[in-house]
């Protein structure tokens, strides 16, 4: 690598880094927070409160949906369902305003299935996991939030690379030991030390949180791309047909869903009048308790009049991916051992973004002071490099 | 122009992290895919960095 081609890598780490810090220190406190959520909710008693009942026998799911829609003003529509795995004995159901078919306007329900009762006193949106979630995913703004968190992502990823880059040359004076802390030399030697070591040991962890992130962003492009391609052709014999008038119970469609997929259990349904199911369908995303398939969702559109199997498969790559990347950026997909590495990983993030702005305002701090000589130093073991406008120099 | 000198350890200088990223990349998605012994496999590897990290601040 030339000291020219350095340098400008040097200068891309610089400013994408610079970009992303201020946007990845909210992130990174708020994820930290979000990946115990259940947990510090739980312990404040702000959780859905349901006590386990052993043996007890639930309500069906149409039972369900009524409870939930009947705690809503007329006109609301079902949009989705799924049984809260955090909470056995509760299900959420997910009510659409009236006209609307975005997702992204549901508000959710909680139901007991056990005590037969929907959860009124418990609304999510208005607990602090709700307030710290949406900072998080959108920063309030919606669409034009998700796009610029997502831009943000694909940045931290850059800064990722662009350092690793950097970093590489100077891997070799470290006599191959990455990983040593060069204490005594000063602090801006030792932060960038520890910056480096940080940086490459969680890179991999950082890349994968990064790229789901804004693949999670991308959620709704994604849907509608889906929307527009593979369900406009599972759905297209039914184009111009008007919406069903009644619809087969839910738990109906669900176990025609299931009979299509044996070994498979319901993992969240939608209803007809959302853009993931069409008018005219139930569509289901199946998984299986164990093994590769319990994250790989399978999809059953079911005809929403008559419980007949319309199409039973794989869902498209991309809405897979979509799927899995929730998983993979949440870390909740292993109990708490996996949390706590989150946090861990998390904790390293931080500590990333720290510790490089403190190198670039111990650098401008240098700069001001020593001149132009001091344009950009970097040390390594028993030597320092000190790029100086297109040289590199070895003392 | 010169660059530092080239470590003369026939180790390369990225075995290491190379290491450590493919052990968490396998992790995570074993962690995804497996369950079981595999967990307890996964959390170690992905734990590596935290222990490295730990140990570079412990022992400089």
């Amino acid at each position: 690598m030339t000291a020219r081609t350095l340098q400008r890598w040097t200068v891309l780490h610089r400013w994408s880094s610079l970009f992303v810090t201020a946007n990845l220190l909210l992130l990174s406190l708020t994820g930290l927070f979000l990946i115990f959520h259940h947990e510090v909710d739980d312990a404040l008693g702000l959780g859905p409160k349901v006590e386990p009942r052993a043996g007890a026998v639930p309500i069906s799911m149409s039972r369900t949906v009524e409870l939930a829609l009947a705690a809503r003003p007329p006109g609301w529509t079902p949009s989705t369902f799924f049984e809260d795995k955090e909470h056995p004995g509760l299900a959420g159901v997910a009510l659409l305003p009236p006209g609307s078919k975005d997702l992204n306007e549901g508000k959710i329900t909680y139901v007991d299935q056990v005590a037969g009762r929907a959860l009124t006193d418990y609304d999510p949106e208005k607990t602090f996991s709700y307030f710290v979630l949406r900072l998080h995913t959108d920063l309030f703004l919606g669409l034009g939030g998700s796009l610029y968190l997502a831009l943000v992502g694909l940045a931290f990823f850059f800064a990722l690379v662009s350092g690793a880059v950097v970093y590489a040359p100077f891997v070799r004076g470290l006599g191959g030991a990455v990983g040593s802390l060069r204490r005594g030399r000063g602090t801006r030697t030792f932060q960038l030390d520890l910056h480096n070591l940080v940086g490459v040991l969680t890179l991999v962890w950082c890349s994968v949180v990064a790229l789901t992130g804004v693949v999670l962003e991308l959620s709704r492009p994604i849907i509608a791309i889906y929307q527009m391609t593979d369900l406009a052709r599972l759905t297209a014999p039914y184009r111009g047909q008007p919406a069903p008038a009644t619809l087969v119970p839910l738990e109906q469609a669900a176990a025609a869903a299931e009979k299509a997929w044996p070994g498979h259990r319901v993992e969240f349904a939608l209803f007809p009048g959302t853009p993931l199911s069409g008018d005219h369908h139930f569509a289901f995303f199946m998984a299986t308790e164990t093994g590769v398939s319990k994250r790989v969702f399978k999809l059953t559109m079911i005809d929403a009049a008559t419980g007949a199997v319309t199409a039973a498969q794989e869902a498209p790559w991309y809405v897979k991916t979509l799927l899995i990347s929730g998983p993979l950026h949440f870390g909740d997909y292993a109990g708490l051992p996996l949390k706590l590495l989150w946090a861990g990983f998390t904790v390293l993030t931080i500590l990333l973004c720290v510790g490089g702005l403190y190198l670039t305002f111990a650098r401008l701090r240098a700069r001001r002071q020593g001149g132009a000589g001091a344009k950009s130093a970097v040390a390594v073991p028993d030597r320092t490099v000190a790029a100086v406008g297109e040289e590199v120099v070895t003392r | 122009m010169r660059f530092p000198a080239v470590n003369p350890s026939r180790r390369s200088p990225w075995t290491l992290p190379a290491l450590v990223g493919a052990g968490s990349l396998f992790a995570l998605l074993a962690a995804l895919a497996l369950e079981g012994v595999w967990d307890v496999l996964s959390w170690a590897l992905l734990a590596l960095p935290l222990v490295l990290v730990g140990r570079a601040l412990w022992k400089g």
